[in-house]
Order: structure tokens, then C-alpha cells, then sequence
């Protein structure tokens, strides 16, 4: 029997993935493990691999579809079958379908919008069908590829504007145009003053649908605490003075990581996921950082932060963020999750709050230590304070639960040593 | 408001016709007016009848250059009226087959006047009027006379007169050295009149390549085709039984006399009453004025104009897409825009001629590293078993990526080859997939590959 390979679930949230790019075209024999797609989740871009041997026979999308959980995204035959016979068999259908809705697409591009008849001297903006057909070929000219080539870019990446959404010589030049010309077009602004439109990218999408999913389903409660970290500010001196020579640098995200991990560790009520029969309470403490992207925000997981030193916890915050950057997380990078931290510190932000990624049940926003008056018995010194604030939902956290965690929080933050206990 | 039609066009040439077309297959109702013939000057007057006594020349000098090689021994006689009408009967099959295409398609037309009296309203004779959505104008051009010298449709004419004359004549003069001018100095010499042409410029085709105008010189000299170029035509007098002039050239003064003078120096849009005053029609050295970025809208709202009342290139071809691009627009079918620089040009003498894009010269003036490809007929078995060997395939290319610049033929079969490199221009295919494309052996296109291959030393051929 021939292998319906469906797509996976490379995310936990996901329910749809986009096909970015086919790595494997019809008749190419493959290997279990052997890559098969690249495919965008909601959360990053992952590779689908193949959990058989076998003859590719059919691709039922195209690159650029976006395809259901569970529904069927090619057919593998087996040693001994024909892929052609199996193409066959289990019909093409897919495809056909695939290709009437970039036609269709393509129609709607010029008949949508509120039914009146635009002043066809306006021009219509024209739908932009992927590039890529079945089988993963990229539509494109043999001059728009030797220029991309000789530029070192993947034709793939490029938007097509030809027929049929071909790319041609124009697209990739404007492409190379539009990369490194980008950042400086941002700031000279006043030549240019045009409104421009941005269509949303799929985590752009995603961020909209989840923050707003968040802000519907869970009635949240914000607790917000300052602890003073002049002993923390000291040690962190003190550590890195030791880890100098091995070109670590630890920084105040890095302790406020150790002491959540630790605090959650405490207090298990924070440490859970609220689903519709019961709260879970995590056994492992997995704490998402999320990382900004010019695009958008991503919120890579540090497994059981809880066991790891403060040096481990700098490693592996910057390969998760690193990682993150440059679209290589991997799903289990992005996975497992129970709790938050959100950190706008290093741009001097004081306080904010955050929304709950779902279905964790807190999250904290991390503010910038900075130097303030502090009352100190009667008098007013100089100190270090920093704020955490906690956003929490109440159908798993009362305003209490919330507020002993982060007093324990607090305390570790403001006797590093307390974090060893 | 609702109008009587959603698209009237006037004119019902090349542009014209293929706009009440297309309107008609998007489903839009659509009105043509035509004050002549269905298929304008390209169809009646122009493009397809002068192909006709093209044909019939290239076959007189078939046998007369060529019948001894190939056997012939007898002495051909020729009626020149029946050249003519056989000409003027290809044209009426023509027009007649509009008029088909018309009533399968369901386009209304009507054979009359027709003015835009103000927005959205058109006068149809002198009476009726109509309203539509949108008004296309494709009144087309007709040829532009000599300062000081208009036409007299005897001694002194145009194209359409020189495609009907009553006898042949003995001699003629042929002010303009384009391929209007060279056609019919193509003809009229096969058939035996004695041709002068005098061209302004400092060579014939001054639009084509510099090897092509250079090639095509030498070809129809040897013909017995008198040139004159880098010349003006001065104190013509046409009073006489024959045309008296004077050709002026750096070299001095030569008095010219002749039976008649054609002149082909160009044409002028047909503007003249098409809008009245008040809508403020813009006009712009002597054509309409269209923005083909808005779907050839002209200055006055809803108001559209295509093909040769817009001004160059004066093609059918050209023509013909603009109509189908803004009749897509209007409708919504589409936002399809034409290539200017993608436009091919043919002149059908023998040997032909037909180009596409930038000329070497532009090429190498618009600072691009050019690597040129160049194929002769002469290395071409197809052509050499045809005994007809002139002129050569010439492509330009860009090269540092192969990108194909442009083409330039002169040839018996220059202008049925072009197609395939405007097709490769228009997808980007560069000089190796012109290669690599296997060309069937023997034809004459063989030599557009063994042209892209001589360009990167690859040619085995030559």
C-alpha cells in the first residue's frame, strides 16, 4: 500500500501549515528522515521529514498553500510499487485543485472590493500567485535566475509578478534592490511621505489571532512588585569578573530567568496551564523568553530551567535567540512551554504589561533596573529597583497566589544567595 | 445613470475592431463606428494589400533574377492590373471577414461619423446620439504630406493610391526612405519602373541597425533601386506631365524627373473632429494624447484612445495589443501592460527585414557590456538551396548574464523569424536557451541559433 504522508503537527498550536518550499519533487526516491518540505507554522519554519522509504509519487499542493492538520500533502509508493500507478490511483486531485485556486486567486485580485467598479485608470493591484508549481519547480526566467545566482539569492524567496506568477528579471531586481536599501529608506523619510501597505505575514497573523485570543478568553489580573537589586547588581559584577575569561557575560535577564525558574519551582500554581476540566500543573519548568524580530515576536523555550546554572541559562538564551533570528528553531525549540518572561529592560522600558500566552497561566513583563531613591530605615539613599509585573489569569490564579509568588520572587532577587537554597 | 452602451469605439481598424471584439467577449455591450471599410488602413489600405503586390514582385524577380539557376528559360509577361486586383480582392476577403468576426462576436457597428460631443456622449452622423460608460477613440493616422506640397492623388501621393495606380508607371520618386517608401520602391522596381528614392537621413531604415540599413542598401542597389540619403527634395513641380525636383546632397544638386512622386515621410494622427472643442481633447504633435499607464486614458474622463492616433510606433501589431490592454482594464479582466521596448518591426522587401530592441549602438550607448552574435544566410544550406543568401541573423545581447538585447534580420525570411526572438525576449530567455533550443534542420531558423552560438564562440557552423 502506497503512504499518504499528511501534514504534521510540527507546532502546538498550529492547525494549518503553509508548504514554504518542496525539497523533494515527483520520482524522487527517499530515505526515512530524509527532509520533504519546508513548512511555516504559526510559529517558525520547519522541516517535514519522511517517516518511511519510498518513490515520491504525488504532491497534492503547491508551495505557497496552506494546508489543514491531518490532511493529505503527498503519496509515497513503496519498494515495489509504481509511483506512477500509485499517482494515478490516488489521483491528482489535489493538484487540479491546487491550481484552480491560484487561478481563481488570481481572478478575485481584480473583481473584489465592495462591489463598485473602481476607475480602472487606478491600477488594480495584481494578485501574486506563488511562484512555484507542482513538484517544487520555481516559475521563473532564465535571466531572472542567472541574476539571482550571480547574487546568491534563492529565485524561490522571490515574489513573482509575471504570468501565472512567474518571476522575472524585474522582481529579482527589485528584490535585491528592496534588501539592503530598506533600513536607510526607513529613516529618510521625508523625501518619501506615501503611506505604504504591508500585507500581514503569517506571524504577523498568528500574533494577531493569539494576542487577541488571549485578551477574549482569559480575564486577567496584573500584580506588580519592585525588588531592590543592589546585591544582584553586585553579584552579577562579581560572576562575570569570574566568567570574563570564558567570554560569558551574564546579564539581569539572565538571574530574573534563574530566580522565575526557581520561584515556579516554589509555587506550582504559577507553573500550569488552565484547560477547560482542570488545571494542569507542570512537572517541568520551561520557560518561554520571547525574542523580538523585525517581523514580529517568537518565544523560543528553555527545557527545565529550573536544573540549570546561571551560565547555562546565558548559553542557551543566546542560541534560542540566535536560533530564533535566523528561523532555524527547531519544534521542540518552540515547544513545552509553562511560563513566560517577557523582558523590554534593555530599552529602558519601566514597566508594562504582557498578555498571557495561552494556555500558560502567568507571565511576567521585566522592566530596566534603574537607579531610584529608596527609603532606607529613615533616610533616602541610592539603589537599584527593578519592576516585574505579573499578568496572570484568574480562572487559575487569584491576586494572592499571584502576590506570594512574586514576594518569593522578589526575595530571591534581592539575596541571589536565597536562589541557592 | 445608466448609458446606452458600456463601450463605444470609433474607428473600426486593426485597434478599433479588436476593442469592440474583446468588449464584446468580456460580455460588455459594445458599439463600433466606422466612417470607411471594418479593418482600417492595415487591412484596406496599408499592411495586408501591399504584402499582396509584394508577394506578386518577389515572384516576378524570382524568375527573372533567379529563373535561369533554376532552370527557367521562357520570357514572362505580367499584367500589372491584375496585380492590382488581386491585391484589392485580398483586401475585400478581408474586410468581409471583419464583418464576420463582428456578427459571431455580436458587436453592434455602424458606418458612420462619429464625435464625442461631451462626457460619455457620442454624435453618430449628424443626429444620433449615444451614450456609454467609456469612449474609445482609434481613428488611426493617415500619411503626412510634403510642407508646401499636398496630395493630388495623381502625380503627387500617398501609399493608398500608389497600391491602385491605373498603369505602371515609368518612373517613380520616392521621398522617404522607411518601409513604407522601400516597399513599394521593392515593387514598383521588380516590376520594372525606375525608382529613385531619397531619404533625409543619412541611411534607409534610420530606425533599424546600422549593418541592417547598410545591408539592405546594398541589396536593393543592386536591384537597380537608385538611393539617395542624407538628401532633400527641393522644387518639385508637379504642374507638368511629369514631376519635376531637385535632390540636394553634400555632394551638390541633381536635378530628378519622374511620373510620378510618392511620398512616405510618415504619418499624422486623425484628430481632427474626433472631440468637440469645448472637452478640451488633449493633442500632442499631432496625436492624441494617452496614458498607457492608466489604461490609455486621455485628458477628458472616461475618454480612451489607441493604435495610431497616439502616435508611434504606427503599427497594427502595437495597435492591436493596446486595444485588447485597455478594454482588459476597463472590464477588469486584466492590468497588462505593453513592453514598448518588446515591439517587433518588419519591412517586406526582398530581402526583408525585422528587428526587435535595442540596435547594437543603443545597446553599447546604454553602457552594457554587449557581446554581439552575427549568422550570414550565405552559411544557412536552408537558404543557400533557395538561392536566396543575402543578409544575415544579428543578435545583441547583454554580456554579462546573456540577457538578449535585441535582433536585428535582414533576410528572405526576416520577417517570419522574428516572432521567436521577440518570444524570447518576452521570457527572458537568454542567449544559452537560445542555443541549447534545438532548431530544425534544414530551415532558415537555424541561423537565430547558430547567430546565439557564433555569439559565445560555440557555433559549429561558421
Amino acid at each position: 500500500m502506497p503512504i499518504e504522508v499528511t501534514m504534521p503537527k510540527l507546532s502546538p498550536t498550529m492547525e494549518t501549515g503553509v508548504i514554504a518550499q518542496w525539497l523533494v519533487k515527483v520520482g524522487d526516491p527517499v530515505k526515512e528522515g530524509d527532509p520533504l518540505a519546508d513548512i511555516e507554522t504559526d510559529k517558525a519554519t520547519m522541516q517535514m521529514k519522511s517517516y518511511d522509504d519510498g518513490v515520491i509519487a504525488l504532491l497534492d499542493h503547491v508551495a505557497g498553500d496552506e494546508v489543514a492538520l491531518g490532511q493529505r500533502v503527498l503519496v509515497l509508493a513503496k519498494k515495489g510499487e509504481d509511483p506512477k500507478a500509485v499517482a494515478q490511483a490516488m489521483g491528482a486531485a489535489g493538484a487540479a485543485k491546487a491550481a484552480a485556486k491560484a487561478s481563481s486567486a488570481a481572478a478575485e485580485g481584480h473583481t473584489s472590493g465592495n462591489g463598485k467598479r473602481p476607475d480602472p485608470a487606478v491600477s488594480v493591484a495584481a494578485a501574486e500567485p506563488a511562484a512555484v508549481a507542482v513538484g517544487g519547480r520555481v516559475k521563473s526566467t532564465p535571466l531572472a535566475r542567472k541574476i539571482a545566482a550571480a547574487s546568491a539569492i534563492d529565485v524561490a524567496r522571490v515574489p513573482g509578478t509575471g504570468p501565472g506568477g512567474r518571476v522575472i528579471r524585474k522582481d529579482v531586481e527589485a528584490f535585491l534592490a528592496a534588501k539592503p536599501a530598506a533600513a536607510p529608506a526607513a529613516t529618510s523619510a521625508p523625501s518619501s511621505r506615501t503611506s505604504v501597505r504591508i500585507p500581514h505575514t503569517r506571524m504577523r497573523k498568528t500574533i494577531a489571532q493569539r494576542m487577541l485570543a488571549a485578551k477574549q478568553a482569559a480575564p486577567e489580573i496584573h500584580v506588580s512588585i519592585e525588588p531592590r537589586v543592589d546585591r544582584l547588581v553586585a553579584a552579577r559584577e562579581e560572576l562575570n569578573r569570574r566568567l570574563a575569561r570564558e567570554n560569558i557575560k551574564l546579564s539581569l535577564g539572565d538571574f530574573v530567568t534563574k530566580a522565575v525558574a526557581m520561584a515556579l519551582r516554589l509555587h506550582p500554581a504559577l507553573n500550569a496551564s488552565f484547560e477547560p476540566d482542570a488545571i494542569v500543573r507542570h512537572g517541568n519548568v520551561n520557560l518561554g523568553i520571547a525574542v523580538a524580530l523585525d517581523e514580529g515576536l517568537i518565544v523560543p523555550v528553555l527545557h527545565n530551567a529550573d536544573q540549570l546554572g546561571l551560565r547555562e541559562i546565558r548559553l542557551q538564551s543566546e542560541a534560542l535567540a540566535k536560533a530564533a533570528r535566523s528561523g532555524t528553531l527547531t519544534g521542540e525549540q518552540l515547544t513545552g512551554g509553562t511560563f513566560t518572561i517577557s523582558n523590554l529592560g534593555m530599552f529602558g522600558t519601566r514597566q508594562f504589561d504582557a498578555i498571557l500566552n495561552l494556555p500558560e497561566v502567568a507571565i511576567l513583563a521585566v522592566g530596566a533596573a534603574e537607579r531610584r531613591p529608596v527609603v532606607e530605615g529613615n533616610q533616602i539613599v541610592p539603589g537599584t529597583v527593578m519592576n516585574l509585573n505579573l499578568t496572570a489569569d484568574h480562572r487559575a490564579v487569584d491576586g494572592a497566589t499571584a502576590a506570594v509568588f512574586l514576594q518569593a520572587l522578589k526575595g530571591m532577587l534581592e539575596e541571589p544567595a536565597a536562589m541557592l537554597l | 445613470m445608466a448609458y446606452d452602451y458600456d463601450i463605444v469605439v470609433i474607428g473600426g481598424g486593426p485597434a478599433g475592431y479588436a476593442a469592440a471584439i474583446r468588449a464584446s467577449q468580456l460580455k460588455a455591450k459594445t458599439l463600433c463606428v466606422e466612417l470607411d471599410k471594418l479593418g482600417g488602413v492595415c487591412l484596406n489600405w496599408g499592411c495586408i494589400p501591399t504584402k499582396a503586390l509584394l508577394t506578386n514582385a518577389h515572384l516576378v524577380e524570382l524568375i527573372k533574377n533567379h529563373g535561369a539557376a533554376f532552370g527557367y528559360g521562357g520570357q514572362p509577361t505580367w499584367d500589372f492590373a491584375q496585380m492590382i486586383g488581386r491585391s484589392r480582392s485580398v483586401a475585400g476577403q478581408l474586410n468581409k471577414g471583419i464583418e464576420g468576426l463582428f456578427r459571431k462576436y455580436k458587436v453592434a457597428w455602424k458606418h458612420a461619423q462619429a464625435k464625442v460631443v461631451a462626457p460619455h456622449k457620442v454624435l453618430i452622423g449628424d443626429s444620433e446620439t449615444v451614450t456609454a460608460e467609456s469612449i474609445i477613440i482609434a481613428t488611426g493616422a493617415r500619411p503626412r504630406p510634403l510642407p508646401g506640397l499636398p496630395f493630388d492623388g495623381k502625380r503627387v501621393i500617398a501609399s493608398k493610391e500608389a497600391m491602385s495606380l491605373p498603369a505602371l508607371p515609368q518612373s517613380m520618386l520616392i521621398v522617404g526612405g522607411g518601409p513604407i517608401g522601400l516597399e513599394f520602391a521593392y515593387f514598383y522596381n521588380a516590376i520594372g519602373t525606375k525608382v529613385t528614392v531619397v531619404e533625409m537621413l543619412d541611411r534607409i531604415l534610420p530606425g533599424e541597425d546600422e549593418e541592417v540599413s547598410a545591408a539592405l542598401a546594398q541589396s536593393l542597389a543592386k536591384r537597380g533601386i537608385v538611393i539617395h540619403t542624407g538628401a532633400k527634395t527641393s522644387q518639385i513641380d508637379s504642374s507638368g506631365k511629369t514631376v519635376k525636383a531637385v535632390i540636394e546632397t553634400k555632394a551638390g544638386k541633381t536635378p530628378i524627373e519622374a511620373e510620378i512622386v510618392l511620398v512616405a515621410i510618415g504619418v499624422q494622427g486623425n484628430v481632427e473632429d474626433v472631440a468637440a472643442p469645448e472637452l478640451k481633447l488633449a493633442i500632442e504633435k499631432g496625436h492624441i494624447k494617452a496614458d498607457p499607464a492608466k489604461g490609455y486614458l486621455t485628458s477628458v474622463p472616461g475618454v480612451y484612445a489607441v493604435g495610431d492616433v497616439i502616435g508611434p510606433p504606427w503599427l497594427a501589431h502595437v495597435a492591436h495589443h493596446e486595444a485588447t490592454c485597455c478594454v482588459e482594464r476597463l472590464l477588469l479582466k486584466s492590468t497588462r501592460t505593453i513592453d514598448y521596448s518588446n515591439i517587433p518591426g518588419c519591412t517586406y522587401t526582398d530581402p526583408g527585414v525585422a528587428s526587435v530592441g535595442m540596435t547594437e549602438k543603443q545597446a553599447r550607448e546604454s553602457g552594457r557590456q554587449v557581446r554581439v552574435g552575427k549568422f550570414p544566410f550565405m552559411y544557412s544550406g536552408r537558404a543557400l538551396a533557395s538561392d536566396e543568401t543575402e543578409g544575415f541573423v544579428k543578435l545583441v545581447f547583454d554580456a554579462q548574464y546573456g540577457e538578449l538585447l535585441g535582433a536585428h534580420l535582414v533576410g528572405s525570411q526576416a520577417t517570419e523569424l522574428i516572432a521567436e526572438l521577440v518570444m524570447a525576449k518576452k521570457l527572458e530567455a537568454t542567449e544559452e536557451e537560445i542555443i541549447h533550443a534545438i532548431h530544425p534542420h534544414p530551415t532558415y531558423s537555424e541561423s537565430v541559433m547558430e547567430a546565439a552560438g557564433q555569439g559565445l564562440g560555440e557555433s559549429v557552423h561558421i
